[in-house]
């Protein structure tokens, strides 16, 4: 019997009056890995956002580890998807990742000798050993990326979410992440928000389609339902299914279907995505 | 300028003007990082309202401007929790409710309260001894408080949502940061009056940041740099005063230097960044 991590039942939520959450409900196992997918501005990091205990849904339940997410806090890590602070705070990229290593409450205490061990090897394990010491401002927007990521792998958390982890990074460097996610997905839950299936669903053992509501059927294949009812059109997105098949064009003239190259049976998984359709403009 | 050194007046002068440094380095470095300038102007000018009453009740005004200050601080910390929007105004209220209520005090106190215009605009060469005591109290509040919570504050200052993830009070954390920006506040009163406070409280901070690599260094040079300017203030207008009998209060000479050392220093900063070598 597996343990539950996350227990979301029809979670509702409005921000300014706008529905962005309708009738959410998605449970995660320990060892379940779940990337979620959908256009912007479909509710995807609001979810997220609810499951940390930053946004307080309007109706529905969420409990993680069987606690409220605020209770929860410190077994959960995050990464957030655009880094909003400020590049010129004078702090070095080491001090960044022990944030990772925070105690919580009102005194944090002082870093340990095992916090600084953890944060430099989250940091070594990104390839970003060799520029602890410089000034966060100092990296470029990749080299920021991986350093918020080894600072929520430095929280060593039994429950990892990541908003868009690898929108600035190469794919062979976004490929190691979800590699090495997925190794140590046995012990450690694991959501990603990401547009980049290609690469994510070789790694990921389940997906999701978001845009308000949640489309989950407990794997990893994405139907034509999922697809259609999450992004409407035009639809810029590929599906094979069982056969090589390309889904029908819509009426829209335009609407940027693009043919699929076959791959062949088998493939990885059910899905080869090529790019998300509204972009990253939003 | 030496023989300045030996009067006690000097000499208590320039102590004031030290010990306020290190309230306002080290505290004007989160209030850059955490962009609160426009709520420490507002502290400020809520001090004043605490000074009003302090010379109303008879009682020692810099008590009622630090009593003004905290509350000012805590209050403005509670409301922004409720409200997203609407801060910005809630502070240019209790910056301009502040200024009322002193003038407004001072106004019903009876008899002439000479010092009113050392609090408006700093008088650094007659502060009483108790003030000097005063400050060094605050200086200890918070150093106490910066030692035992920098972590917390630190982290709340870069990235607040982190810090929420990570089960920090972020809350308390950014009351406790208002609380220390009142008494900050409160020990610069004396230097250069509650309209100016908020210049010297960000602007060796500022100065500071565009070299600094960490906040810990950022805060020892931000001290040092509040140092040098309210002691070359302090001496700048004894030698007009003694050379050329040009008496010029002393709050706007330190500001005006503090400015001059953030344009050079950018001036400088912006030089290197452009050079090859770096």
């Amino acid at each position: 019997m597996k343990s539950p991590v996350l227990d979301m039942r029809d979670v509702w939520l409005s921000l300014r009056r706008m529905p962005v959450l309708e009738g959410v409900s998605l449970q995660l196992a320990r060892g379940d890995f779940l990337a979620i997918i959908g256009p912007n501005g479909g509710g995807k990091t609001v979810l997220l956002k609810v499951i940390l205990g930053l946004l307080t849904p309007d109706r529905g339940e969420v409990t993680v580890f069987g606690m409220s997410p605020k209770r929860a806090r410190g077994r959960v890590a995050y990464v957030p998807q655009y880094p909003r602070f400020d590049p010129t705070f004078p702090i070095r990229v080491i001090d960044v990742v022990l944030m990772g290593r925070l105690k919580g409450g009102l005194v944090g205490g002082r870093d340990s000798e095992e916090d600084c061990r953890r944060a430099h090897a989250a940091l070594a394990e990104m390839g970003m050993a060799d520029v602890a010491d410089k000034q966060i401002g100092r990296l470029s927007g990749g080299q920021l990326q991986r350093v918020l990521i080894a600072r929520a792998l430095a929280v060593n958390a039994e429950f990892l979410i990541l908003d868009e982890p690898t929108a600035s990074l190469d794919p062979q460097i976004a490929g190691d992440l979800y590699e090495r996610l997925k190794s140590s997905s046995a012990e450690m839950t694991v959501i990603v928000v990401s547009h980049d299936i290609g690469v994510i669903s070789r790694h990921v053992k389940t997906v999701a389609c978001m845009n308000r509501r949640l489309h989950y059927h407990e794997s990893k294949e994405i139907t034509e339902e999922m697809v259609e009812a999450t992004y409407g059109c035009p639809v810029d997105f590929m599906v094979h299914r069982h056969t090589h098949r390309v889904l029908e064009d819509h009426h829209e003239d335009g609407a940027g279907l693009e043919r699929a190259h076959d791959t062949g049976p088998g493939g990885s998984g059910g899905i080869q995505a090529e790019r998300d359709p509204e972009g990253e403009s939003d | 300028m030496l023989e300045a050194l030996q009067s006690p007046f000097f000499q208590r002068a320039l102590l004031a003007g030290l010990l306020a440094s290190v309230a306002c380095g080290i505290v004007g470095t989160y209030v850059v990082v955490k962009r609160m300038a426009s709520i420490s102007g507002g502290l400020s000018h809520a001090a004043f309202g605490g000074v009003g009453l302090g010379y109303f009740l008879g009682i020692n005004p810099m008590v009622g401007a630090t009593v003004f200050a905290l509350a000012s601080g805590i209050g403005l910390g509670l409301a922004s929790r409720r409200m997203r929007s609407g801060l910005d105004t809630l502070i240019a209220m209790v910056w301009a409710v502040g200024m009322a209520m002193g003038i407004l005090f001072v106004s019903l106190t009876p008899g002439y309260a000479p010092d009113l215009m050392s609090y408006l605009f700093g008088s650094i060469l007659f502060v009483p001894a108790g003030y000097i005591w005063w400050v060094v109290f605050l200086d200890v509040i918070i150093i106490l408080a910066v030692l035992l919570l920098h972590k917390n504050l630190q982290a709340v200052a870069f990235d607040q949502e982190f810090s929420e993830v990570m089960g920090v009070s972020v809350d308390t954390v950014l009351l406790v940061l208002l609380g220390l920006a009142s008494l900050a506040v409160v020990t610069l009163i004396r230097v250069v009056g509650v309209i100016l406070v908020i210049a010297l409280l960000t602007i060796p901070a500022a100065t500071a940041q565009q070299w600094a690599v960490n906040l810990r260094r950022m805060m020892i040079e931000a001290v040092l740099i509040g140092a040098f300017c309210t002691s070359s203030g302090l001496f700048l207008s004894y030698g007009l005063s003694d050379a050329y009998e040009i008496n010029v209060p002393t709050g706007p000479l330190i500001i005006l230097i503090a400015v001059a050392v953030y344009g050079a220093s950018s001036a400088i900063h912006a030089a290197v960044a452009k050079s090859p070598h770096v």
